[in-house]
């Protein structure tokens, strides 16, 4: 696994927006949606990891700059990682989250990541699913580093300002793709980036910016959560410049009363639509 | 022989556990073998042999918890954007241009009427399902009529063939032909993206009043896929 984390790092250094990771939501109604994101840069003990609920393993080999979605029952778990070949039977979890609880519908995400001061921890993130107006798209900022208070900047604009490690950020804003970059607070300082990042419509898309500034391993990664979007508010298809001058409102209006009674009388074959 | 060195490493740290005690589908195992990963995962079944040195790497995840598994990475479905549409019932031709909300949360509509726009965040015309929305002008001062100017025209029965960027045709039938008041146009519907595939197209329609925003209503025709039953 040592030569695949490499590759990974050196994709997420390069070109941080690449390592965009998206998963089909849970299906049935008392699952709940819970992404684990390895965010511990190689060389801080947790290169290789485990990741167990109680005693059954949840995922195996884990590796810095990965993400898996699991679909899993409601309940409460006892989460632990262990480094590679420790086991809850007599081994000591490297992190631990006792007692996490995933309602029926959660969409969560755990991270195993560094706190300001760089010791490993865990985190657990809920991700907003409830859909956005049309055309838009959400966009969340975690900051999970081993960094100080930054801001994050889209297209040259702070967007986030003064976010500090283990806290999140959110705003709606219109579908597109931007350059983002994360400057320490309060300075033109660059920390991170710049980096593409697509804010997809109808979706939530999380950037976490991980790793350590000391160990010049910063890094981002980002995942997309369906959200779902509205429908534009109107459909304004025209001026009325077609309309002859000087006929009065009223005569048009029987006309549209006219057109409104061949609409009524027109058999509707569609049985149905969503 | 670089593929296989993780695989090779892997499996070396994993010697270290001699003894584990796995839950394998809600059942206690006890393997006495060198290693854990050969008993759970890649073999759901109980084991109760000593297990030998395995030979195959480790999967990815194991899925010991009832109930867990992982879901795939999915890309979500890009609708391949149409680019001529043709209702020959009317006589409309025209290219098709992709378009979004404006500021204000309204359908973007191209501003030359003899162009229409296709919703882009909704279904395409190939899309497995959903709403493919085509959306023109009536009318445009200094060009006069627009392309769907006669939609009101069409009728439940005719055809309707668009073709998208892949140069695939996809044709229609004609399956209603409605006049909403603004005020009560089903936009959630016209606009979702569930539901079979189907398109809808919108123009505006109606009395014309501009002390009251212009045009009264909407227009739309709906038509399904030709082969599909509606």
């Amino acid at each position: 696994m040592t030569r695949r984390t490499r590759a990974a790092l050196l994709v997420a250094f390069a070109a941080p927006a690449a390592l965009v990771l998206s998963a089909a939501p849970a299906s049935a109604a008392d699952d709940a949606t819970v992404s684990v994101l390895h965010a511990i840069p190689t060389g801080s003990g947790a290169d290789v990891v485990d990741v167990y609920a109680g005693d059954a393993l949840l995922i195996d080999n884990f590796t810095p700059g990965t993400l898996k979605t699991l679909e899993v029952p409601a309940g409460t778990y006892d989460l632990a990682v262990y480094a590679d070949g420790d086991t809850p039977d007599g081994g000591t979890p490297v992190l631990e989250a006792p007692g996490t609880e995933v309602p029926a519908g959660a969409n969560a995400t755990v991270t195993a990541n560094l706190k300001a001061n760089g010791d490993p921890t865990l985190n657990v993130f809920v991700n907003d699913t409830s859909s956005v107006a049309a055309g838009q798209g959400r966009l969340v900022v975690r900051h999970i580093a081993a960094a100080p208070a930054v801001d994050v900047r889209a297209n040259g604009d702070v967007l986030f300002a003064d976010l500090t490690n283990p806290n999140e950020d959110s705003a709606e804003v219109p579908a597109a793709s931007y350059e983002a970059d994360v400057v320490l607070a309060g300075t033109d300082t660059v920390a991170l980036g710049p980096a593409d990042v697509d804010v997809a419509e109808g979706a939530t898309t999380i950037v976490y910016a991980w790793g350590s500034a000391e160990g010049e391993s910063l890094a981002l990664a980002t995942q997309v959560v369906e959200a779902g979007a509205g429908a534009p508010g109107s459909v304004p298809a025209g001026d009325g410049s077609s309309v002859p001058a000087g006929v009065p409102g009223w005569a048009l209006a029987l006309g549209a009363l006219a057109a409104l009674g061949v609409a009524a009388s027109t058999v509707r074959i569609a049985s149905s639509k969503a | 022989m670089r593929r296989v060195r993780p695989a090779v490493l892997v499996l070396a740290l994993s010697m270290g556990a001699l003894v584990g005690t796995t839950v394998v589908a809600g059942a206690t195992v006890v393997s006495t073998g060198a290693d854990r990963t050969s008993s759970v995962g890649t073999r759901p079944q109980v084991d109760v042999e000593p297990t030998p040195a395995p030979t195959e790497a480790p999967t990815e995840a194991v899925r010991e918890l009832p109930g867990v598994r992982e879901l795939p990475l999915v890309s979500p479905e890009r609708a391949v954007p149409p680019i001529t549409v043709s209702i020959p019932a009317i006589g409309a031709t025209a290219p098709v241009v992709p378009t979004g909300v404006t500021r204000d949360g309204a359908a973007e509509i191209p501003e030359d009427v003899d162009l229409v726009g296709w919703y882009r965040f909704g279904a395409g015309p190939t899309s497995t399902s959903g709403s493919t929305v085509i959306i023109g002008h009536r009318d445009g001062r200094g060009q006069g009529r627009g392309v769907l100017y006669g939609l009101a025209g069409v009728a439940p029965g005719d055809r309707v063939v668009v073709t998208v960027e892949t140069g695939d045709r996809v044709a229609y039938r004609v399956v209603s032909r409605e006049v909403f008041d603004k005020q009560v146009v089903p936009l959630d519907e016209l606009f979702s993206r569930s539901g079979p595939a189907r398109l809808t197209l919108i123009t505006c329609g109606g009395a014309y009043v501009p002390e009251e925003g212009g045009y009264q209503s909407n227009v739309v025709v709906t038509a399904v896929p030709v082969g599909a039953s509606a």
